[in-house]
């Protein structure tokens, strides 16, 4: 299989990674309760993987860094922390669900888009400007479009947050480990990053960076104040009832070192080249219409086109027919595509990790072209 | 071998503490606190030799952490015992 769906989980993963799971499966228990070895391991193990993420994410320290199920369940945390019916909020318009349908699920809270025009990141920010005003209870806005691979002008926004005082929440799900992401230098109230996608963890793994107290989704045992039957009040105790993902957690510090070991820049700067590459192919395709940034540097390596006159999902279904894996569709952002003009036909996205290779893109660009030239399976029919 | 308990507010900051310590030098051991200690029911802390507990909490300090107590261990047990951190 031809693997571009990072964007959704990096499928090929360091060899450190699944031997790091296998390892937890067999020595390690629960964290946090236990003195014996087993326990103790697993201690050690979520430990470790706190500080390399502080490290890297620029977190004060490692209980600023909570493990989460997904980059969802970290959202949901801080937006549930930050925004209260009736609030008054500012997003981007190229959100994901993961932010959008909890803010849609308070009914009552105004939601008013920061839009702009595809890869405009001067007219994203103006408009930010524009919108953040005294009366903006928090601002949530994604670092990269999981769509269209719009690189946002966040450092900037997060300037203007700090300057009118209004708490951010980050959306890092596309830029953990691709692009460099700082809690104290931004001064986000929180940046939500999923472990399996750019930092190489399984699924099931997340990270919530806390700069300010939090309000926990769930309760139960922590291991800590047992005899209180209030959560904890310190991090990360507060936001982490029940037992950890253990297995993912100790794949994910694996997948963390391998991304500090590499370097962000190395790796966000190889994807570039490839979805460089591959526009190069796309463009000669006068079937196409392409979403890529005229100026490389506004676009990750995640990029979408559609096929004119072709359904999205057939598209999707021939080269998966083919071995070649891509997502079709509206990628659970119906905002972003609403933003771009997308929203009716959806589009068929390619995304790539550190593990993709320009010869996969060579092998990509030739199926489609077989696609195009063939109309009689346009239909679904083949 | 240690005979000082650092009692922490949770398993993170203790490994925190007995990371500080390590790079300052001090040897120390992360235990969960005896059941009697404990003030709200389950914890950790972090044990260290007598002789070095003066330094032990001169490197929480210059890491700005903060104990939650500190017991001394001899014949009869743990003992609670006054801190200075100023």
């Amino acid at each position: 299989m031809i693997y571009l769906d990072a964007a959704a989980t990096t499928f090929q993963k360091p060899r450190t990674v699944p031997k790091a799971v296998e390892r937890a499966f067999h020595y390690m228990t629960t964290p946090g309760r236990g003195g014996y070895p087993a326990a103790e391991l697993a201690a050690e193990t979520l430990f470790r993987c706190r500080s390399e993420a502080a490290e890297l994410f620029g977190a004060p320290s490692e209980e600023a860094v909570v493990f989460t199920a997904n980059a969802t369940h970290a959202l949901n945390i801080a937006i549930k922390t930050l925004v209260h019916p009736g609030d008054h909020v500012v997003v981007s318009g190229y959100e994901h669900n993961a932010v959008m349908r909890p803010l849609h699920g308070m009914r009552t809270v105004h939601i008013q888009k920061a839009s702009a025009h595809l890869f405009n990141r001067d007219e994203l920010l103006k408009n930010f400007e524009e919108f953040i005003t005294p009366d903006i209870d928090c601002v949530i806005c994604t670092h990269v479009s999981n769509v269209f691979g719009f690189i946002l002008p966040i450092e900037e926004i997060a300037a203007l947050c700090r300057e009118r005082k209004v708490p951010l929440i980050i959306d890092a799900s596309q830029s953990a480990g691709i692009l460099p992401v700082n809690l104290q230098k931004s001064g986000a109230a929180f940046i939500a990053m999923p472990g399996h996608k750019g930092l190489y963890g399984p699924q099931g793994t997340g990270i919530l960076l806390c700069a300010r107290e939090a309000v926990p989704l769930i309760e139960g045992g922590t291991g800590s104040m047992s005899a209180s039957m209030e959560m904890p009040e310190f991090l990360p105790d507060r936001l982490e009832a029940g037992t950890q993902n253990v297995c993912g957690i100790a794949g994910l510090l694996e997948g963390i070192q391998f991304v500090r070991k590499i370097g962000i820049h190395k790796i966000g700067n190889y994807e570039k080249e490839l979805i460089n590459f591959l526009k190069k192919g796309l463009y000669a395709l006068p079937e196409l219409i392409v979403y890529g940034a005229k100026d490389g540097r506004n676009q990750s390596g995640v990029l979408s086109f559609v096929v004119k006159g072709a359904d999205c999902e057939q598209v999707a279904a021939y080269l998966a027919k083919r071995g070649i894996a891509v997502r079709a569709g509206l990628h659970c952002a119906p905002c972003a595509h609403e933003t771009v003009g997308t929203l009716g036909c959806g589009t068929i996205r390619v995304s790539v990790s550190a593990f993709n290779t320009e010869q996969e893109i060579v092998v990509f660009l030739e199926v489609l072209k077989e696609f195009l030239m063939r109309k009689d399976v346009w239909n679904g029919d083949f | 071998m240690y005979d000082n308990l650092i009692m922490c507010k949770s398993i993170t900051y203790a490994q925190r503490a007995s990371r500080a310590l390590q790079y300052a030098g001090i040897g120390n051991q992360i235990i969960r606190i005896p059941a009697g200690l404990v003030r709200s029911g389950c914890g950790y802390g972090v044990r260290v030799r007598a002789n070095q507990l003066d330094a032990a909490l001169l490197a929480m300090k210059m890491e700005k952490m903060q104990p939650i107590a500190v017991f001394e261990h001899n014949r009869n047990g743990y003992h609670e015992v006054a801190y200075d951190l100023s």
